[in-house]
């Protein structure tokens, strides 16, 4: 299959970076996140988008969180998780919002937004955050779409309400699956299918005038 | 400054919500920005409009279903 060509084109206030867990169980709240910033008319970028070339893995992602207005970062998994005997805790998430907070430091014009199951829990697990209160979803797709919709606001208009936004995520639940199974895929994190899924919570919000 | 005075005036800086400033994107607009190939967009508008067909006759995602016609 090809590769995807970059994601330049969409303009920088509208890209978004989701930071999360790339897991099975993940999954209906990935589809959660999707479906809320694509309602609002964010565009989704996930790491799978990270370019290829010759410079460090870290370089690349810097520039990708750094080439978004904001970033999401959930930091919902801190149970060790994997399938091996002994399950180790993940880092790659709070170590990126490290990335994004660095970002968004000085002059630079990059936020971040923090999103979590139970409330204050990330002041305990991640205490250098004190003084910010992450969004709370309880592991629940509505209530991702819930504070997606606290996070990001419109300057006028009608703003799409968690119900709207509930309506494309139901949507892209059914489609999700056609996706994969027509991109040879098994997972809904492939660049491709994130990609298709932007495109379909459009056409969504198009048919029902959201 | 410690590291939790740093990270707390940083977040403080932001405002409370991110403004979204931009037009949506149409979907047309958003395949072309994410340079979905044309067998890319014509399988997601397949997908979508096998989901909307069923959803206009089930009255799911909040549309209620065509009332049926009145007997005369």
């Amino acid at each position: 299959m090809a590769a995807p060509k970059p994601t330049v084109a969409v303009p920088r206030a509208r890209r978004v970076f989701i930071n999360c867990p790339f897991d099975r169980s993940f999954e209906p709240l990935f589809l959660a996140y999707v479906a809320g910033l694509a309602g609002l008319g964010l565009t989704p970028i996930t790491v799978a988008q990270l370019p290829s070339s010759r410079r460090s893995r870290l370089d690349r992602l810097y520039a990708l969180i750094s080439s978004c207005a904001a970033s999401v970062h959930d930091l919902s998994r801190v149970q060790p998780s994997g399938s091996s005997r002994a399950p180790l805790p993940r880092f790659n998430m709070p170590f990126e919002l490290g990335l994004a907070v660095a970002a968004g430091m000085g002059r630079r014009t990059h936020q971040w937004f923090a999103f979590e199951a139970r409330s204050y829990r990330v002041l305990k697990t991640l205490s250098d955050l004190n003084g910010y209160e992450a969004f709370t979803h309880s592991e629940n797709p509505v209530g991702v779409l819930r504070e997606i919709g606290n996070a990001f606001s419109w300057r006028g208009g009608n703003q799409p309400t968690t119900a709207d936004l509930k309506t494309i995520y139901r949507g892209l639940q059914e489609v999700a699956p056609k996706l994969k199974r027509q991109n040879h895929t098994a997972s809904v994190y492939d660049v491709h299918v994130t990609n298709e899924l932007m495109v379909a919570a459009r056409l969504i919000v198009e048919d029902r005038g959201i | 400054m410690t590291t939790a005075t740093r990270v707390r005036a940083a977040s403080m800086a932001h405002p409370t919500a991110f403004l979204v400033r931009t037009r949506p994107p149409s979907s047309r607009q958003a395949a072309k920005e994410l340079g979905l190939s044309r067998a890319s967009i014509e399988r997601v508008s397949e997908a979508v409009e096998a989901l909307l067909r069923k959803t206009s006759t089930s009255g799911r995602y909040g549309q209620r279903p065509a009332a049926p016609a009145k007997k005369k």
